[in-house]
Formats: C-alpha cells, structure tokens, sequence
C-alpha cells in the first residue's frame, strides 16, 4: 500500500489545442486536507474530475490509495462534492441520500441522521425545490456520510451561510481527526487557511507551488507597522518598504528578522505592530507575480 | 427591433436553426418521396383503386378526409400528411417548451430579465423565433411541393396549413409551459395536448355526425383548409388567427406568476420513499416510471384504434378488385383479412416501439449533459453498468407496452366485430418487436458519440428508414440500399413468418454497435 491516498502524477489533460492541465504532480497524505487554490479556469475542477475518473488523462495517472481513477476500487474509496450541484430533480432530499449511498455501496446512516439536522436540511423537500445552498448541503451529507478515505471537494461551501460553512468547518475537522483525506479546491482562502496546513496553487494548468502554509507565509514575509524615526529602514536586509504612514513606515521582512529589529534598537522607534501574511496575501503575491514560486 | 432584442433573438436562432433546418429537410424529403411514390403507382390513374376508400370512415379517421386523389399534392396531403402534421407539431411544441420552460428552469435569462429587457420582451422574441421556424418549414413544404410539379395554389394552401400546425403546436409548448413546471412536466403536458388535439380530428372525421368536432382540434381546422382539394380558404383565419390569440393569452399568463413557477405543479415536498432506490437496475426504473406508464398508454390507445380500423378497411379490401391490387402495389396484399390487417398494422406499431427505445436510453445522455451522473460515476457505479440497466429497462417497458397494446388492440378488433385470437394478435406484435434489440444497440452508440442529441438523431433514423422502407421498393430503390435498411427485415406476422436470419442478423448488427458503444461510454470524458 502506498504512503499517499491520493497520488497525481505527470498529468496531463488537452482539449483540442488547448492543454487545461499541464504535467501536475500532487500527493495527499492520510489525514490530510489539501487546500488547492488558483484563479477560474486555472484548471482545479479538470484536475479534481480527473482525479474522480469522470475524464481521461492526455497522460500521466491518477491514483487513489494505490488504485487507477476511475476504477471500481478508487470508486468506492472516494466521495466528491460538485461546486454546482446537478442531482434529479424529481427525487426528495432523503431519497437522494439513499440512492448515492446505495451507489456507493453504503453509508454510516446514523451519521446520516446526524449530518442532516446539523445541516438542518429538510430531506421531504424535491430537490427541484432546494436553493443551491440545499442542494449543496445534500451533496456535502452524501459525501461524509460514506465516510469514504478520500473526500475530493471543488468549491463545496458556494451557496452556503456563514452558519453552515461553520458546520462544514467542523465536519472537516472531524473527517481529519478520523483520518480522512481531503482535497479541497476553494477561493474562501480564509476557509482553506483555517482548515490546511498545507496548499498546492495551480496557474494556466501547470503546479505553481505546493507547501506548507507556514512556509509560504515566510516566503513572503511579515508587514510591520513601524511608528517613529525609520529613515534608511528599505536599507536593511531582507527589508522593503511597502508603503509611507503619516507617522512612520509599513515594510515587508522576508527571512531572518534579526536585522530588521537591529535596526529599529538603533533608531527612535515608538511602536511597532507586525503581523504575518494572510493566504490571500500569499495568493495574490503569487498571482499577481510579486513572489518568485 | 433594438440592439438588446436583435441578441436575445440572434441567440435564439442559432439555438434552434439546426433543429429547424432538420425539420425542414425531413419534410421536404418526406413530400418529394410522396410525389414519387405517386406517379410510380401510375399517377391519378393508378389512384383510382382507392377512391372507394376516400368514403370509408375509418380511413377517414386514420388519414383525414379528402375527397379526391388526382394530383400528387393531393395524395401527399392524404397519405403523408398526419405524419407531416405530428412530427411538425411535436417538434414546435417541445420547442417551445425547450425555449421558455426548459430556459426558465436553468435561469438562463435572468442575467437578460433583470436588465434593460423585461420577462416579456424575452418571451415575445422568443415567439418571434417559433413564429419564423415555422415559416421555414412551411417554406420548405410549399416549395417541394412547387418543385415537384404541383399547382401554386395548392402548394401556397399547403404551406400556410403547415405554418399553422407550426404555429399551434408552438402555441400548445407555450401554453404548456405557462401551466407545468419543470420542463420534463411541460412537455408531457404539451405531447398529451398534441395528441388529444390529433385523436379529436381522428374522432371528428369518423363520422358526419361528430364533424363539428374539427372546429376544436387544430388538426381540424387545417385539415379544413382544403389543400388540393376543395379550398377552403376561410379556415385559414381560425388555423393561423388561433395560435395568435392563445400567444396573447401566454403573454398575459407569464406576467401573473414568478420566474420559475407555473400555474400547476406538483407539490415540492413528498414523504421519503426508498423504493427501488437500492441499485442502477432498479433506480433505471424508478426514474422512468411515467414514462412507462404514457408510453403504455399511449401504445394501447393506438392498437385500440387500429384494431377496431381491422372490420371496415378488410371488407372495403375484399369488395373492390382495384383496391386489393393497390394493396398488393404497395406490398400491403396481407390486409385482405381480419390477421392480415392484424399484422401488417403491428408492422406500424414497430416505429412506435423502436421509438420507445430510443426516447429511453437517450435519457442517459440528457442525464449526462445536465451533470446528473457526476456523483453517481464519481463514486460508485461503473457506466457500463448504467447503461445495462437502463438497456435493460427499456426492453422491459417495450414488453409492458407491448402486453398493453395486444390487449388493447385486441379489445379493438373485436369491437370492429372481427374474429381474431389473442394470441393472433400477441404474435403480430411480438413479430413486430424483431427491430427492438437493434434499435436498442444504436441507441447506447449515439449517447456514447453524441449525448446532446441522440435523441433527435435516433427519432430521425427511425423515421426516415421506416417510410424509406415502404417507399424504396415502389421506387425500385437498389437493392443494396433496401437491405441496408432495419425494416427491411420486418416482417407481417403471423401472415408470413417470423424472418428468424433477418432478426438475427439485425440483433446481431445491433449488439456489435451496442458494445462499441458501451466501450467508448465508458471510456470517453463526461460532456457535464
């Protein structure tokens, strides 16, 4: 058995002319969630239906805990969650839960029970007469109530209050604790950034990064506020200065901050407020090519 | 029309035009083939065997009333004509739904309706473009007509009773999806207006006593027109003024509602039913369930007319010495007795049935197209499989179906006072099955190439063998060509033998494709 529940390797996917995914390489370790961030049409949905079988690679492979995608084998160790939900809309709620947990062959029906009144979701309803944020909720219950070792979720919170993005929250967290594997395509980076410690970006197809969030955050370094005397501060080492405040100066310290705090015991520094990089902050210096990947 | 109309109406247009395109070259095809088969039975002359026919009410019933058959339009008009006027009717009717109801579900023109053009400016454009379809089908009708040497009267009368079956069947899609939601309901509603609007004229012209009855059927009103016969020009105001004013009626509807609703639905909630739900095999069921239950209706119904048609056109066969040679011309000398008329009517009921097939495994790649599948082949069932079970179904509702129709059609023959066995009757459309399997096979191979439009494709195969098979022979088509066709293999049982190779062979052709089929189904990308 191999190490990775998920292994994505040299993948490639073309379209015509047109290469939506470029030579990725991935991994998912047990337990894990993965956070997989880039802009629309970066290919995070092509890689993940990829990954679930539902395309077949140009080249490269995808495998699930050992398992060729799309196999009867993979099949039963995943559980995906759309961002845009399509389910008949003639059936209810509870019939739908049946169905794709007798599709997948079975699901913890207690859970079941349980998920849907944290969701509080009304499983009478026909899910032609759900909001998207029902319907969403009812693939979200489908999914971790196969308690299945590996969850593939592409945008599932769209649609969803604050109220239950929270249950999703804790949902994942208990899917981690359990030992579930998560990879989980978002742009709520605040929901990625509470939820992984590690992420993978994707640009125009091809892998930018994969690290640690904590690693990343040093890559691109902390913002300080610093009030007081701080000429010739853009002078130090590892320092840029990002912008003028009335009554000091807001810099960036990527690296060691040794310097940087050498430097302000020198100076007539009054306050100094610092903080680190937020993975938006992260995301859009990687985006808007400030970082080098 | 201002720039935001002229989009919305560009984008409509280029949405159907294939469709309409299609409709159009199958009607032309359709006439012209008519026209050929016409002079080839030696023109008015050779026509002269059925005028004693004209008379009988249950032809009348089956194929309208006309009173002579001395041109080619005439005979057209007679012979071609309800299959003309349905297949135009049901293509403008699940057109319409398709604009409106099937748009509204999907909320495609929210972004549209919440800027500077409002709900019923889309819906009065998109009219527009039902409206025009129809023209170009009346167009193409008028014109094969024209070009195949009939009068420019007649051809022009011919045309404008199209465009009003165009129209009122688009109108009948409209009103539809003004009274049922979602699209799936809409169209059934619009198919059953259809059809009784079409079992209306059947009834009205089975005797003068029900006449009266036509001014209630569009079927009626156009029949009234008279094209090629008496001109009735008159009848024009009713056929195309109607659809007119129902249009006004829609306007006014659509404007006292919500987007998305109707002025019926079925209730949004429902107790949990786990029935049927356990595998792909039962849940292939499940999901069709209505459809089943139409199709067996709608089949029993048709078995039942034909049935009871069997007393009147077999002593109208045997009373007149021209009319048995026509018959034998036209390869239809079994109808000569109550079994024969049995069998050669269940070699009708084989398009239906065949239909039934495609209408039912296509639904894999209407499913498919609309994302339903993702979870379902994401994460538990194998596409083969799903395509087995839902192959699997259809055979079975072809077999529920076709109990119902040998009931019912039995029930008919015995009415029309006939003495034909059940199991007579339960052979004739047993043997009427034989395309069934193959049918079946091409079907998973279009989903497999084309889920978009596998439907459309099959409907249109099924069509355009099935009249090439009757008329290929009578215009001394190649051989080749006659035997490539699957209704070639058909054969009047019990009258002549069930033709076991022919099945075979056909079965066999059928499981080949239908295996390259699920090969390529399972192997290709999901379009969702």
């Amino acid at each position: 058995m191999t190490e990775f529940t998920l292994e994505i390797k040299d993948l490639v996917k073309d379209y015509a002319s047109t290469r939506a995914v470029d030579h990725v390489n991935l991994t998912l370790r047990p337990g894990e969630i993965l956070g997989f961030l880039g802009p629309n049409g970066a290919g995070k949905s092509t890689t993940l239906r990829l990954a679930l079988g539902l395309l077949r690679p140009t080249s490269g492979t995808v495998r699930v805990r050992g398992h060729l995608a799309g196999s009867d084998e993979a099949r039963a160790q995943v559980a995906y969650v759309a961002g845009d939900v399509a389910l008949w809309p003639q059936l209810t709620g509870a019939d739908t839960l049946t169905l794709l947990a007798a599709l997948h062959g079975g699901s913890d029906e207690a859970y079941t029970r349980e998920l849907v009144e944290r969701f509080e979701l009304d499983p009478r309803k026909r899910i032609r007469a759900y909001s998207k944020g029902n319907r969403q909720k009812v693939a979200l219950i489908a999914a971790f109530a196969t308690r299945a070792p590996v969850l593939l979720l592409d945008e599932p919170t769209s649609g969803l209050d604050p109220l239950m993005e929270r249950v999703f929250r804790e949902c994942m967290v208990e899917a981690r604790e359990r030992g579930q594997s998560v990879l989980l395509s978002s742009h709520m980076l605040s929901e990625v950034e509470h939820l992984c410690t590690r992420v993978a970006m994707i640009r125009s197809g091809q892998i930018v990064t994969v690290a640690d969030i904590a690693d990343l955050q040093s890559r691109v370094g902390a913002e300080f506020d610093v009030i007081g005397e701080v000429s010739d501060l853009g002078q130090v080492p590892g320092v840029s200065v990002l912008e003028e405040l009335p009554d000091g100066v807001r810099v960036r310290v990527v690296g060691p901050p040794g310097p940087f705090f050498a430097a302000l015991a020198n100076r007539s520094v009054t306050a100094v407020h610092g903080r680190e990089a937020s993975l938006e902050e992260i995301f859009l210096s990687y985006y808007d090519g400030e970082a080098t990947p | 029309m201002n720039s935001a109309v002229t989009s919305v109406h560009a984008l409509v247009w280029r949405e159907m035009r294939r469709n309409t395109l299609v409709i159009a070259a199958l009607t032309a095809v359709i006439i012209e083939t008519g026209l050929k088969s016409y002079s080839a039975s030696g023109g008015a002359a050779g026509m002269i065997g059925l005028q004693p026919l004209l008379e009988n009410p249950a032809v009348a019933a089956l194929y309208g009333r006309i009173s002579n058959l001395n041109t080619g339009g005439a005979f057209v008009v007679w012979k071609m004509g309800a299959v003309v006027v349905m297949m135009v009717a049901i293509w403008a009717a699940l057109s319409a739904t398709r604009l409106t109801r099937a748009h509204e579900d999907d909320g495609n023109w929210d972004i549209v309706v919440i800027g500077r053009r409002d709900r019923r400016e889309v819906l009065r454009t998109t009219t527009l473009v039902l409206g025009e379809m129809g023209v170009v089908v009346a167009v193409a009708a008028g014109a094969t007509m024209r070009a195949g040497g009939q009068s420019s009267s007649g051809s022009l009368y011919y045309a404008l009773g199209i465009l009003a079956i165009a129209w009122s069947g688009a109108v009948v899609g409209l009103l539809s999806a003004q009274i049922a939601a979602p699209r799936r309901a809409a169209s059934q509603v619009a198919l059953a207006l259809v059809v009784v609007a079409f079992l209306v004229r059947v009834v009205a012209d089975a005797g003068s006593s029900l006449e009266w009855l036509r001014q209630l059927s569009f079927f009626g009103w156009v029949e009234k027109i008279g094209a090629f016969d008496h001109v009735h020009a008159v009848s024009l105001l009713p056929a195309l003024a109607g659809p007119l004013v129902c249009v006004g009626f829609v306007w006014w509807s659509q404007g006292r509602r919500d987007v998305g609703g109707a002025l019926y639905t079925h209730a949004d909630t429902a107790a949990p039913r786990s029935a049927l739900l356990a595998s792909p095999w039962t849940f292939a069921w499940r999901q069709r369930q209505s459809v089943w239950l139409w199709w067996s209706l709608g089949l029993a119904v048709f078995g039942a007319v034909l049935g009871y048609l069997t007393h009147a056109l077999v002593a109208l066969a045997r009373s007149d010495a021209s009319y048995r040679a026509l018959l034998q011309h036209w390869g239809m000398g079994a109808m000569v007795t109550g079994v024969g008329f049995v069998a050669f009517a269940s070699t009708v009921m084989s398009v239906v049935f065949t239909l039934l097939v495609v209408s039912w495994v296509s639904s894999v790649g209407a499913d498919e197209v609309k994302g339903y599948l993702d979870v379902a082949f994401a994460t538990g069932s194998r596409r083969a499989t799903w395509m087995a079970s839902v192959v699997a179904t259809a055979l079975l509702c072809v077999v529920v179906a076709a109990v119902a129709t040998v009931v019912a059609m039995w029930c008919g023959v015995r009415l029309s006072g006939t003495d034909v066995a059940i199991s007579t009757v339960a052979e004739a459309v047993a043997g009427s099955l034989a395309l069934v399997p193959f049918m079946a096979g091409l079907s998973v191979w279009l989903v497999a190439r084309a889920p978009r439009v596998a439907f459309a494709a099959g409907s249109v195969l099924v069509i355009v063998t099935y009249v090439a098979q009757i008329l290929g022979p009578v215009l001394k088509w190649p051989r080749l060509v006659l035997e490539a066709n699957p209704f070639h293999y058909l054969r009047t049982v019990p009258v002549n033998p069930f033709n076991v190779g022919g099945f075979v062979g056909v079965t066999l052709v059928g499981l080949v494709i239908g295996a390259l089929g699920v090969w390529r189904y399972a192997r290709r990308d999901l379009v969702s």
